[in-house]
């Protein structure tokens, strides 16, 4: 044996003994480190099935109290304790199921990116059947401006957008915004769009901006469709919604095939109660045996239209407007039925108890905006395409209150609903929020 | 020249020199040390350590799948969108007050009002190993082996404070330990979860 061969021998085992036990320690090192992270990931995943179970609960919260509701709203949060020390964050969103009247609350938590997912199902109910009371297609905004000057209505108030509302507002029946599905939007047309006089001959939108042009009809070869169906103001050149809501009335409801009187209602152009140019009413103006008239511009109303003073029989007249349709202190009587289309804005102003409001009943349709102010008490159901604005401006106790209640007729019976509500008009509808009671639907939590 | 050791040479040495002993002394220790050290840690961890995991893991997942069970598709789903959950089967989402075996080691329960649809997590026996293990029944009767659970040893269930939608669930390991040094000996694992059954109110 040789010195050289005994010092490598050593060397050898030294450093196999160092590799075998940094190979354990190693693993060792790694297990304990598998063990300490697959622990952590099971305490962040507890702990964000608690934080999803919390908003599952804020988002339940939500929905429970407030007037509005949202459906598919998502609700984000994060779970702070006292001293700021961040626990988690949540997303929480509300699903409805309109068949079976139940939605689900889904609420997901993460706690250091490990998530967790609870569901919730609650039932709920419609609480209202009936006509639109108070709708919008737009925003609404509600403004009371003090107690002796509130809004005070039926409701429910819908809006297929928003709904603010400021001071002093009570609305029985709750408030509903971006409700799902929404309000209806009417359009007027009576059939293939475009062709106003339903010859299957028409121009089509080609540029998709909602209006044929007679530039877009030479495009197409469609000259003589086109000046067939330009029914409304044909130096205008162009048709459009506006063509459709035109034709509608002095067409197609002016056929006794089409309205519920079953007679010629004298509303097309050059008829008795066809109208070109602004027009104003007052009491009086209009005999009781005519059902509707058609303006073709802006209509002004002061009072009412209707003889208001006095017995008589009730009286049940529609005022179409192409313009803006203004009212100042709507009045009428029990029974009474006066019905408001406007194709432009609607305004009314008045004051509670200044010729004691709308005994009566009254309808209103605007395809523009749709602005209320100052007091009155109504038996009211209004659908504004538009914004709709209810502000009590003024603050005259007894005066600048807003009272709405709700149309008296039954609207479930087709016999009963006003001539000339567009077609498309919400007379009845199946609409409200009121969660079930434990009672009467248990809650279902889930973990998924 | 050292008077106790000299040089080696191959012709005949006496000694190594006080250099090689030194190295020599300090490496064999080092390699025995470590060498301790690794039977020690072996025999931790195979001995001590390892079965306190089993019996502790046994525990844990005995009470997850009573608990927050497992996703069945007996119990029905939900759909959001496109996608279709299955729900669990736990005992959490029970929606009626469960009822307990007078042993304890028992508890029945129902996911949905239909009284046919009657679910149950007991206490049984592994067929193979004869150790106990945690059984569910679905609703069509039929048992199915929770097999992470083989070798716990108990089970029980019972209501908290004489609230029937309140249930204490205690899962118990053991586990005996033979071929140390010492005498074999036990380890055990008790784990238990108050569980408030908010679908049954």
């Amino acid at each position: 044996m040789r010195m050289a061969a005994r010092k490598g021998f050593i060397i050898i085992i030294v450093v196999a003994s160092l590799a075998v036990l940094m190979l354990m320690a190693w693993a060792i090192i790694d297990f304990g480190c598998g063990e300490i992270l697959n622990t952590k990931m099971r305490s962040d995943l507890v702990s964000a099935y608690y934080v999803a179970g919390s908003g599952a609960e804020y988002m339940y919260a939500q929905l429970a109290t407030q007037d509005a509701v949202y459906w598919n709203p998502t609700f984000n949060g994060t779970l702070i304790t006292p001293d700021n020390v961040v626990l988690g964050t949540y997303t929480a969103t509300a699903i409805p199921n309109f068949a079976t009247n139940t939605f689900y609350i889904v609420a997901t938590g993460v706690v250091n990116t490990h998530r967790a997912t609870v569901v919730v199902s609650y039932g709920f109910l419609e609480n209202y059947h009936g006509p639109v009371s108070v709708g919008s297609g737009g925003p609404m905004v509600l403004t009371g401006a003090s107690q002796a000057a509130q809004i005070k209505m039926d409701g429910p108030a819908m809006s297929n957008s928003t709904i603010t509302s400021n001071g002093d507002v009570n609305i029985s029946n709750g408030s509903f915004s971006n409700i799902v599905p929404p309000l209806p939007t009417p359009t007027f047309w009576t059939g293939q769009k475009f062709d106003t006089n339903n010859d299957g001959s028409f121009a089509v939108d080609t540029n998709s901006d909602g209006v044929v042009t007679r530039a877009e009809a030479l495009a197409q070869g469609k000259e003589a469709a086109f000046d067939a169906d330009n029914v409304y103001q044909p130096s205008r050149n162009q048709i459009d919604d506006k063509t459709a809501f035109y034709h509608y009335y002095t067409t197609y409801l002016n056929d006794p095939a089409n309205n519920k009187y079953h007679q010629d209602l004298g509303i097309t152009p050059g008829g008795s109660y066809h109208y070109t140019g602004n027009q104003s009413f007052k009491p009086g103006d209009i005999p009781a045996n005519v059902h509707i008239i058609f303006v073709d511009g802006n209509v002004t109303i002061d009072q009412n239209d209707q003889e208001w003073k006095g017995g008589g029989t009730a009286l049940a007249h529609t005022i179409i407007a192409t313009g803006t349709l203004s009212i100042t202190q709507p009045t009428n009587r029990p029974g009474d039925m006066l019905t408001l289309v406007s194709y432009g804005d609607f305004y009314s102003t008045g004051q509670m108890g200044n010729q004691g409001g709308t005994i009566g009943d009254m309808a209103v349709y605007t395809n523009g905006n749709a602005t209320l102010e100052h007091g009155g008490k109504m038996h009211l159901s209004i659908y504004a395409l538009g914004t709709l604005t209810i502000d009590t401006i003024g603050t005259e106790q007894g005066k600048d209150h807003r009272m709405l209640t709700l149309v008296t007729p039954d609207w479930t019976d087709p016999n009963n609903i006003p001539v000339g509500l567009p077609l498309q008009y919400p007379a009845y509808i199946s609409y409200g929020f009121l969660i079930k009671s434990d009672s009467s639907q248990k809650p279902r939590w889930q973990r998924i | 020249m050292s008077l106790i050791i000299s040089r080696y040479s191959p012709a005949g040495r006496k000694a190594f020199s006080l250099v090689e002993l030194l190295t020599a002394s300090f490496v064999a220790l080092y390699v025995i040390a470590a060498s301790w050290s690794v039977y020690m840690m072996v025999s931790r961890w195979w001995y001590e350590t390892g079965p306190k995991i089993e019996v502790q893991r046994i525990a844990r997942v005995a009470l997850l799948s009573i608990v927050e069970g497992a996703p069945d598709p007996t119990t029905g789903t939900f759909t959001f969108g496109a996608t279709t959950y299955k729900r669990r089967n736990g005992i959490a989402w029970a929606i009626a007050d469960p009822t307990i075996g007078a042993d304890t080691k028992t508890i029945s329960y129902r996911l949905e009002p239909d009284a046919s649809n009657v679910r149950r997590f007991y206490l049984g026996t592994d067929a193979a190993s004869g150790l106990g293990a945690v059984y569910y029944r679905d609703s069509s009767s039929i048992d199915h082996e929770i097999r992470p659970t083989i070798g716990i040893t108990d089970l029980k269930f019972e209501t908290v404070a004489g609230y029937n939608n309140m249930i204490k669930v205690t899962a118990t390991a053991e586990k005996v330990v033979t071929g140390t040094r010492q005498a074999s000996y036990k380890v055990s694992a008790q784990y238990s979860d108050v569980v408030y059954l908010r679908n049954d109110i």
